[in-house]
């Protein structure tokens, strides 16, 4: 049967994005763009822009950007919500940013529980730079700079950001993928509910959104889906973690 | 009749469009775009709408009608 739901690209995506083919940043960007569109917000909306792969969104969608030095988007985005407190913060940013170079900012900001909201994307490596060992690269996983792979002996063990803000007193934390579109029905769920919570002042909220990075995993996009339905899902816990 | 209009131009090649289609509706096509890239076509006489296609593209490809 037909579904009744969006079947045609948001008019803020202006034009083709530079992503590499499979890249799961892409879709996230049209998620977001849907739900800006779906909720008439696009005018009131300031995206706090990391450095990385994710920043690339700003060629393709017609949204204003604010770009902080690399990792500082907690405070960046604490700063603009203060000074315009009608305006929706928020941030795309990658794992690299908000878990590794910026983990002090991001984790200031949920700490104080401040009005703004992270989109993290996870693709357990540095895309950009590429595809090194990042905090978040699962053990045993292959990445450029571990050859034989993440060993806890060698390089410790991985990050978690469930882990570590499931005690928090935040508005909205869950962790969502991408690889199916039941799967992107509920991310795109999730994103909406995170700037719901924003425009409802109820706090910090975070979505964590498992993408794929097919150029640096050495698989085919198709691969790489089904690498993170069945190695980085059982290994994670998903779903909404934290709503209040 | 046409359901689903297509811009192959921006297709840069991932196929997840084809592993998505539960049908089976969208195959290779014999066109090469600007990128280099060999293109899909749909066949729209199987096709049923779902939208599968359309959301699984990160390229914007599709615009089901």
């Amino acid at each position: 049967m037909a579904r009744k739901t969006a079947k045609k690209a948001p008019v803020i995506m202006k034009c083709e994005n530079m992503f590499c083919a499979g890249c799961g940043h892409s879709i996230f960007d049209r998620i977001l763009g849907e739900v800006l569109t779906e909720m008439n917000i696009i005018q009131d909306t300031i995206i706090c822009s990391d450095i990385g792969c994710n920043h690339q969104f700003q060629y393709s969608m017609a949204v204003d950007v604010v770009m902080p030095p690399h990792g500082k988007m907690g405070a960046a985005l604490t700063a603009m919500k203060r000074v315009r407190p009608n305006k929706y913060c928020l941030t795309i940013a990658g794992d690299g940013g908000a878990y590794a170079i910026g983990l002090g900012e991001t984790m200031s900001a949920a700490t104080r529980d401040e009005n703004v909201t992270f989109f993290v994307m996870n693709n357990t490596c540095y895309g950009m730079t590429g595809g090194q060992l990042a905090p978040t690269t699962q053990i045993g996983q292959w990445s450029s700079s571990t050859p034989r792979g993440r060993s806890i002996e060698e390089h410790g063990r991985d990050f978690d950001v469930v882990k570590v803000m499931k005690n928090l007193d935040i508005a909205y934390l869950a962790r969502t993928t991408i690889t199916s579109p039941s799967e992107i029905d509920k991310t795109k769920k999730a994103v909406r509910k995170a700037l719901e919570k924003q425009r409802d002042g109820k706090g910090f909220s975070l979505v964590e959104v498992l993408v794929p990075c097919p150029t640096n995993w050495g698989m085919s996009p198709v691969k790489a889906m089904e690498h993170i339905k069945n190695e980085l899902v059982p290994r994670y816990e998903m779903g909404e973690i934290i709503d209040k | 009749m046409e359901k689903v209009k297509l811009n192959v131009e921006r297709c840069k090649g991932c196929y997840l469009c084809i592993e998505n289609c539960k049908i089976g509706a969208i195959t290779m096509s014999s066109y090469t775009n600007r990128n280099g890239v060999v293109t899909i076509q749909v066949d729209q006489n199987k096709c049923v709408q779902c939208g599968n296609c359309y959301t699984m593209c990160p390229d914007l490809v599709f615009e089901i009608l």
